[in-house]
């Protein structure tokens, strides 16, 4: 009983890390205050929900779940591209909105707030992950993975334009970068793994409804991302394990799961606001907030 | 090697830059100077597309790069150094060159395999660059903690290192010691001595005669004398525009 407790835990750190390290893709190395990440974490799950329940094998799923976030990564790039700082994270939170409203509007595909029940448990190479024990060693996988590309990209010479880029601009723009191009592959990138945290998540829980989505879940992944620092992947690491284990105790000293809910968030709030009055770099952050 | 054909850029009512026409030539040396607020800058911000001319052409060589991006004139053969520190602050001395070179870190899925680490020759090149520019510090130290003179070497060095056929220095000297600006006069005339085109904005007149083969006068945004610096040093409206300060 306790260990299958744990291995839940496991699995959520194992998915919040695949969200925050992507996010920090594009805060953190590209300075894109994007806001709509939630979003293509919702389109990850909605889209390899639908297709499993059609009958597609999971690989394929998670994968298209992947592509079609980013598709629309690409897409939130173009109307942004000439918006900054502020104005940026207004249109990437109208996108969650948008992406929120559909779900919950859009009956025909998505069941609206009845949601989605009985999505499959993914199987990959005739090896069923339906056991939760398995299913903890595919998001580890998954997340390993995740956490080894968004790395050779931070390091690599194109991670270093964005964030030259980030840093500065104009000036990336008068050396010969097209920063347009750089940051629509950032917002791009995010989504993609967006996307496969969404599908990790709609296959463990095997029900997904717009509830699942709101702009609240943003907070814990905005946290991670913050605490951690931003530009350092082992922090965000850090952060995830952390982060997912502090509201927990709650459940042990009786809380109703009622208050648990809204009790973690203002957790989040709280240790965010600390954070930026007295380490505003968070744990291992190689760049301040602005 | 560059050309401007009657540019114009308004602000509002400001006539920052009123119908500009000059060409400078190649292997040269040219100064754009000034009273302030005379629309150097704008003119600087117009040539490397930060801005976009109201009208008017702007050629390089014979390519018109009239509103074109900045990325796209910087790539046809424009390097700049801002009137400000424009350096990457959270990256180091070297990848700050780096990035200068070429464009390869553009390419995704050569970066995304691990195929386009800073080459030997790179790194080379970016030591020679530095060396010559005369910095004594090590490559791998983070630009957001040099100082002021110490950026304003970087960002020369890193304009040089960018491939480029004409060179653009907005007030290269401003705010230098004068050590340091003695270095930096002996940088440009290396730089002239290696072939290279340079267009630089400076307010002071003794570096502008020290430096300079040919020099631009604008006042209010218009063009008002071009020569030598002999010529110039002897015309009465510049001496009026000036004066009349
Ligand atoms: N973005 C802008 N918006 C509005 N006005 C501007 C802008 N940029 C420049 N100006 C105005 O245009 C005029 C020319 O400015 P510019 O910066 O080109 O002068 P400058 O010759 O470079 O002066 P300085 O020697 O002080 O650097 C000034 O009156 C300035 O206030
Ligand atoms: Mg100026």
């Amino acid at each position: 009983m306790f260990s299958a407790y744990i291995i839940h835990l496991l699995i959520l750190i194992g998915i919040y890390m695949i969200l925050s390290l992507s996010l920090q893709l594009a805060m953190g190395y590209s300075g894109l205050l994007n806001l709509g990440h939630v979003a293509f974490y919702a389109i990850g799950a909605y889209v390899s929900a639908l297709l499993a329940l059609a009958g597609v094998p999971f690989w394929i799923c998670i994968i298209l779940a992947g592509l079609v976030a980013m598709l629309f990564g690409f897409l939130l790039a173009i109307p942004t591209n000439k918006l900054k700082g502020d104005y940026l994270a207004l249109a990437t939170l109208g996108f969650t909105f948008v992406v929120y409203a559909v779900t919950l509007n859009w009956t025909d595909l998505t069941r609206g707030p009845l949601g989605l029940p009985g999505i499959p448990k993914p199987v990959l190479f005739g090896i069923s992950f339906s056991d939760n024990l398995h299913f903890l060693f595919l998001t580890i996988t998954i997340a390993i993975i995740s956490y080894l590309i968004i790395k050779q990209i931070a390091r690599s010479p194109f991670g270093k334009a964005l964030q030259a880029a980030r840093d500065d601009e104009l000036a990336a723009e008068i050396l010969g970068k097209n920063t347009f191009k750089l940051k629509s592959y950032s917002l791009a990138i995010s989504a993609f793994f967006a996307g496969i945290a969404g599908s990790l998540y709609a296959h463990y829980i095997t029900f997904i409804d717009p509830s699942s989505f709101t702009i609240m879940q943003l907070i814990p992944v905005l946290a991670i991302v913050i605490i951690g620092g931003l530009a350092s992947l082992e922090g965000t690491l850090l952060a995830a394990i952390i982060l997912t284990l502090i509201p927990e105790p709650l459940r042990f000293i009786g809380f109703p799961s009622s208050i648990i809910g809204p009790a973690r968030q203002i957790i989040y709030a709280l240790i965010l606001l600390l954070i930026l009055i007295f380490r505003p770099r968070g744990f291992f952050g190689k760049v301040k907030l602005e | 090697m560059l050309k401007l054909e009657k540019v114009k850029k308004y602000f509002g009512g400001i006539k920052a830059v009123d119908g500009c026409s000059f060409a400078i030539a190649p292997k040269k040396i040219t100064a754009l100077i000034g009273p302030n607020g005379s629309g150097k800058t704008t003119i600087f911000n117009l040539i490397s597309g930060i801005l976009k001319c109201d009208s008017g052409r702007i050629f390089l060589g014979d390519k018109n790069i009239t509103n074109l991006s900045p990325h796209k004139i910087s790539n046809l053969g424009l390097s700049r150094v801002f009137q400000q520190a424009h350096l990457f602050d959270n990256l180091s001395i070297e990848e700050n060159m780096s990035i200068a070179i070429d464009n390869e870190d553009m390419k995704f899925v050569k970066n995304l395999l691990g195929l386009n680490r800073i080459s030997k020759e790179k790194k080379q090149k970016i030591k020679e660059a530095l060396n010559k520019v005369g910095l004594e510090k090590s490559p791998q130290h983070l630009c957001g903690e040099l100082s002021y003179g110490q950026k304003r070497l970087v960002e020369l060095a890193r304009a040089i290192i960018n491939p480029h056929r004409l060179l653009i220095l907005d007030e290269p000297v401003a705010g230098v010691n004068p050590k340091l600006r003695e270095k930096i006069i002996k940088i440009l005339k290396d730089l002239e001595k290696a072939g290279e085109t340079v267009l630089l904005i400076e307010h002071d007149m003794n570096f502008t005669f020290s430096v300079a083969n040919r020099i631009v006068v604008m006042d209010a945004g218009q063009v008002i004398a071009e020569g030598t610096p002999a010529n110039i040093k002897n015309n009465k409206q510049v001496l009026e525009a000036y004066l009349g300060d």
